[in-house]
Formats: structure tokens, C-alpha cells, sequence
């Protein structure tokens, strides 16, 4: 037996399974979460690499598994991020029985995060960048819903993720070639301006993060929500994976200083943005875009303690974002879909529930103080401002824009408009369908434990945040 | 078989074929010539690859090709064959034009970068990548867009192939080509489908 067999290819064969049993909604909800939950245990609890004996028994996982002569290696050291990734895959799929994105969405999400995990486990690991792109497709279906045309941005995504792949696997090649002459100026430029572009592409960093308020307005708020978290964790993991392997970036203050003023342009353009959106789900497009430049910022602090800032980043992010999905999807059910500023005045009058639960994620994820996300921003900020101010500030600024959002959709919420009746007055282009029942008991529930995990990881981040601290390990070279 | 010396006809077939897609509104004819692009596709891949591995580029250019084809017939897509104007083909091979002189151009350089690979690999490469790209950014239709990003993959999977001939990366390769037809047809089809919860 060994781990890629257990945690990639089982879950794999798993979403095969699950998309043929489609029909049965909740089965197959409920069966892939109790697996992923499984998963998450297995990873936490059983070694790998280490004989284990179960009574009579003597079992050792290994950790390499071979195809077509490539290996799949996960090592020991990768056990705790596994069992972060399919506790998150959980919490994933049970946040699906409340936003209800189609009887696709548990069989395509599985599939998704075997093929995300294999990314990380192939070896030579630049083939990531085509199973990277397998995923985006895969993820195709759950982004354009039937009965309805799909939009620009499911094919702006799709060809922006087909253009990165080229860049990456060539730069692959090249990097063989750096490494053989790292004299080779032409050679490291070329390699650098290459792996500039297919990061740039498939992250996606500015200018081509376009396909991101695009998709975030055609597709279901909670596949965008998932798409958003997921990809972009992988694509900047796989990213750090570029800088562990390889001294002459990992030493170059060059590219960390690239890091720094990509990642600080795309929190400043990415607060202004959502500053200003009149649109509650390119808001949370926009909140993503952030988060990816706050990543960016963290690795280009270029210690470990910027790694450890990297994955503790996870954390907020994924349940300030499950939250918001919901919480948008729910929204979406009264106003036939429209999550315009227009279609969803005063709707948190009637739901302030839910209006609670958005405020919430979109303060955490800003940084507020006693929130979830404001410990880690907090770290970010210092950190950054040891280096230099301005940093610093472009940093807040970024913050104070998803701020003014927030305070926006605040606004737009607890105000009632009477003279329109926001079912019937539907101008925008909607292109999906829900179907869901808001505020059940079960919903409350939900929200009322992430919300409360939301309160907790702001007032105590010592209980969780060493957990994904311990994660950098994984890149031994950058977090020694 | 000698697939080297095949190579000038491989491009001409591939400068035909992706001229033919650029400039034509009539799906059969567009269809046929993307999988005779893939024909010369896999003539400039069996340069650098055994013939037995390089024709998985060929089954799989001609099922991506079959899959668009049918899924073409089976919706029936409307305002896709209008007519065009002279003076849009007439841009469209001016722009084309433009291209096949850049990749002229920058042939031999790219050729000298990567050791393995002849001049005609380069020059076809380079020539489905720079078709495509002109391809995706003149059309606002999606079946077009599809097409555009397959022939700007096969352009990379030509320059690729000379540097990386592993069978893992074949099959790859062959699964996100068969990936794009395949996710390009549900987005073509699902305006069509019936909505679920």
C-alpha cells in the first residue's frame, strides 16, 4: 500500500463512483464528506514511511507510487497538510447540502482535489501544470449551469488556464538547463520571464485576473467560492515549490522583490475594486484577488516566517469565503438569482441572519480586529512594515477597501427600497438557477459554528494557528 | 519511416489547414481541416518521438475533432456560418500574413534556444501558436474559441515534444486535448440541457 494510492487515487476512483449515483443528491453529499472526513483522520493519524502494526498485522505505507515510469511521492512531512485539505474538503461538501450547487458538484469536487493533490505529489513535479489544467477543466461543467448560455468568463478562465500550462512545462526544461549553468544570464532570463508569465496566467496574477469578477457574477456563488479557494492555493503551493527546489530563485532578492510589488498592486487594485463593485459576488471576486496578492506578499518577505504567514492565510480565507458562498447563495434564492446591489437592497431587514454571516466574512477576510483573519494580517503588516512602509500601507489600503465594500454591502442591505420589487425587476444577465430553502435549522446551525470559529480564531489564534504554522515544513529549504 | 523529411509538407498542410480555419464560416470544412492539422501535427511530433508514441497526438486531434463536429450537429449552433464579408477574410489573411512573417522571423533564434528541435518543428510550433492566438482574439464565439485554444496547444505540444518524450506527458497531453473539446461541448451544449438542482 502506499499514500498516493490511498489519498489521490482513492478519492479519485471515489468521484467516479459518486458522479455515477448523481441522482441521490444527498447520498452522495453526505457519502463523499464522511469519506473526505476519513481521509482527513487517516492522514492525521497514520504514518507514512513507518511500519504500523494492527494486532497481527504489519503494515507499512509507502510513500511513492510509480506510472508510466513517473513517480507520485507523498513524504511524511505532508501528512498534517493532507489532513488540513480534506477537513477543508469536508466542510466544502457539507456546506453543499445548504447551497445545493448541482448533483455534479461532490463527484467534479473530488475529482478536482485528487487531481490538485497529485499536482503537488508528481514528480518531476512541473508536470503539476498539466494536471493543474485537468482540474480547471474538470471544473468546467459546475461553472456553466444547464439551460442557460455560458458566459465570457467561463471561457476566459479556461484559456487563460490553457495558456499558463505551456509556459510552466517549458520553463521545466529550461530550469534543467539553469541549473546545469546558472552563469547563463539569457538562459536565467528566459527561464524567469517564462515562469513569470505561466504563473502570472494560471494563478492568476494581474493583468490576467480578469476571468475572476467575471466568473464570480455568472457562476453559483459556492462552485466560484470553491474554484477560488482551491486553485489559487494550489497554483501558489506549486509556485513555492518552484522556490524550494531551485537556490538560484530561492537566493535571488530579485524575484522576491517582484513578488512584493505584484503582490502590493494586486491588494491596492483589488481593494479599489471591490471598494467600488455593485455587485455582491464580484465583491467576493475581488476579496479573492487580495488574497492572492497577501500570498504573494508573504512569500516575498522571503523568511520563514513569511511561509508560515503563506499557509496560516488558509485558514480565514476558507471559512470567511464557505460563509460567504453560502450566505450568497441563500440571497440568490429570493432574488431570482440577482445579487446586484439593486436586486438585494434591504434584503438584510428580512434575513439579518444572513446579512450577519456576509458582514462577518467580509471583515474577516478585510482584517478586522477580533475576527479571524486580523491576527495574520496583523503579522503581514508588521512584518512588512520592518521592510519597508510603503508596503505597509498599500497592504491596509488593500484592507480598507474590502473595508469600505463591506461597509457598502451594509448599507445596501439594511436599506429598504420600497417603490421596487426586486423578483420581478431582474435587469442583469443571471445564468444560474438555486433552489434552496434559506435559514433551516440546519443552515443556522452551520453558520452559527463558523461563524463562532470565526470569533475564535480572532480572539484565541494560538489554538489553531501553529497547526498551519506546522505546514511550511513541507518546504524544508524555504522554512528551515 | 522517415518523418524528417516529411516536415515541409507537415507545415505547408499546417499553414493550409490553420489558414483555412481562420478564414472559413462552414463547420464541415473547418472540422476537416483541424483533423487534417493534426495529421501534419503528428508528422512534425514523430520527428522527435517513435511513431508509435506520437500517433496518440493523431487519435486524439481526431476525437477532440469529432467530438466539436458532433456537437456542432447535435445543437445546431445559430449565427455561426453568416456570411463574411470579403474584406473581414481579406484582414483576417493580412493578419495571418503578419504572423507567418513574425514566425519566420523568429525562427532560426528559437531553433539555435533548443538544441533538439529542426527548423520546420519550430517553424510549425510556432505557427498553430501564433494562428491560434490570432484565431481566439478575432472570434466572440465560443465554438471558435474552442478551436483556436486546441490549435495553440498542438503548436506547443510540436515545440514540446522535442524536449520532453515522456509517456506520462503524452497521455497528459492527449487527456487535456481531449479535456478542451470535451468541456468545450458541454459549454456549447448546456444552453440546451435541463436545469437540475
Amino acid at each position: 500500500m502506499n499514500a498516493p494510492a490511498i489519498w489521490i487515487v482513492f478519492p479519485g476512483f471515489i468521484a467516479g463512483i459518486l458522479f455515477l449515483f448523481r441522482r441521490w443528491n444527498n447520498v452522495i453529499t453526505y457519502s463523499g464528506a464522511g469519506i473526505s472526513l476519513l481521509l482527513a483522520w487517516t492522514a492525521w493519524q497514520v504514518p507514512i514511511g513507518e511500519v504500523l502494526s494492527l494486532g497481527q498485522i504489519a503494515l507499512k505505507i509507502e510513500p511513492t507510487l510509480s506510472i508510466f515510469g513517473r513517480d507520485f511521492t507523498l513524504e511524511d512531512s505532508e501528512r498534517t497538510f493532507l489532513a488540513v485539505l480534506y477537513l477543508a474538503n469536508t466542510l466544502w461538501l457539507l456546506g453543499a447540502l445548504i447551497a445545493r450547487p448541482g448533483n455534479l458538484f461532490v463527484p467534479l469536487e473530488m475529482g478536482m482535489m485528487s487531481l490538485l493533490i497529485a499536482a503537488l505529489a508528481v514528480e518531476p513535479f512541473l508536470y503539476a501544470a498539466l494536471l493543474i489544467e485537468i482540474a480547471a477543466l474538470l471544473s468546467v461543467p459546475l461553472l456553466a449551469s444547464p439551460g442557460k448560455p455560458a458566459g465570457r468568463g467561463v471561457f476566459r478562465f479556461l484559456t487563460f488556464q490553457t495558456l499558463g500550462m505551456p509556459f510552466i512545462l517549458f520553463t521545466g526544461w529550461m530550469l534543467a538547463g539553469v541549473d546545469a549553468s546558472p552563469g547563463d544570464l539569457d538562459l536565467v532570463v528566459r527561464a524567469g520571464v517564462l515562469m513569470g508569465l505561466g504563473f502570472a496566467f494560471l494563478l492568476p496574477i494581474f493583468p490576467f485576473h480578469s476571468w475572476i469578477p467575471m466568473l464570480a457574477r455568472e457562476a453559483h456563488p459556492y462552485v466560484i467560492g470553491f474554484l477560488l479557494v482551491m486553485l489559487p492555493g494550489f497554483v501558489s503551493m506549486f509556485g513555492l515549490g518552484f522556490l524550494n527546489r531551485y537556490s538560484w530563485l530561492r537566493d535571488s532578492e530579485a524575484v522576491y522583490g517582484l513578488l512584493r510589488s505584484i503582490g502590493v498592486i494586486m491588494v491596492v487594485l483589488g481593494g479599489l475594486w471591490a471598494a467600488f463593485q455593485r455587485h455582491m459576488a464580484s465583491i467576493l471576486g475581488f476579496a479573492v484577488i487580495i488574497e492572492i496578492g497577501l500570498s504573494l506578499l508573504a512569500v516575498g518577505l522571503g523568511t520563514s516566517v513569511g511561509v508560515s504567514i503563506f499557509f496560516v492565510l488558509f485558514l480565514p480565507r476558507t471559512l470567511s469565503i464557505i460563509t460567504w458562498a453560502i450566505a450568497l447563495t441563500l440571497i440568490g434564492s429570493r432574488t431570482n438569482n440577482d445579487l446586484s446591489f439593486n436586486a438585494v437592497q434591504g434584503l438584510g431587514l428580512k434575513f439579518p441572519y444572513l446579512a450577519a454571516v456576509i458582514l462577518l466574512a467580509i471583515f474577516s477576510l478585510a482584517g478586522l480586529p477580533i475576527l479571524a483573519g486580523f491576527p495574520v494580517r496583523f503579522a503581514l503588516w508588521s512584518n512588512l512594515a520592518a521592510m519597508s512602509p510603503y508596503l505597509a500601507i498599500g497592504a491596509l489600503l488593500g484592507s480598507l477597501g474590502l473595508l469600505v465594500g463591506g461597509v457598502r454591502v451594509l448599507s445596501v442591505l439594511v436599506v429598504k427600497n420600497d417603490s421596487k420589487n426586486h423578483l420581478i425587476d431582474n435587469k442583469e444577465d443571471t445564468s444560474i438557477t438555486l433552489s434552496v430553502d434559506p435559514l433551516t435549522p440546519t443552515t443556522q446551525v452551520f453558520f452559527l459554528l463558523v461563524g463562532l470559529v470565526l470569533l475564535l480564531v480572532g480572539l484565541v489564534p494560538q489554538w489553531f494557528l501553529p497547526y498551519f504554522e506546522k505546514l511550511s515544513s513541507m518546504f524544508a529549504q524555504l522554512a528551515p | 519511416m522517415n518523418f524528417e523529411s516529411l516536415s515541409p509538407v507537415a507545415v505547408g498542410l499546417l499553414l493550409i489547414t490553420s489558414l483555412t480555419i481562420l478564414t472559413s464560416r462552414d463547420w464541415r470544412v473547418i472540422i476537416g481541416a483541424l483533423g487534417l492539422q493534426f495529421l501534419g501535427v503528428f508528422v512534425l511530433v514523430a520527428v522527435a518521438w517513435p511513431a508509435n508514441l506520437a500517433v496518440v497526438k493523431l487519435v486524439a486531434g481526431w476525437i477532440a475533432s469529432s467530438v466539436l463536429g458532433i456537437t456542432y450537429v447535435s445543437v445546431g449552433i445559430v449565427g455561426d456560418e453568416k456570411k463574411i464579408w470579403p474584406t473581414e477574410r481579406l484582414f483576417r489573411l493580412f493578419a495571418a500574413f503578419i504572423i507567418l512573417l513574425a514566425v519566420m522571423s523568429i525562427t532560426p533564434r528559437v531553433a539555435d534556444w533548443v538544441p533538439n528541435l529542426g527548423g520546420y518543428q519550430v517553424a510549425g510550433g510556432l505557427l498553430l501558436v501564433g494562428m491560434g492566438i490570432l484565431h481566439h482574439a478575432l472570434t466572440e464565439n465560443p465554438f471558435h474559441a474552442l478551436l483556436s485554444l486546441i490549435s495553440v496547444l498542438s503548436g506547443f505540444e510540436i515545440l514540446y515534444a522535442a524536449v520532453e518524450t515522456s509517456s506520462l506527458v503524452a497521455g497528459l497531453l492527449a487527456v487535456v486535448n481531449l479535456g478542451i473539446a470535451l468541456a468545450g461541448s458541454y459549454l456549447l451544449v448546456s444552453p440546451g440541457l435541463e436545469e437540475t438542482s
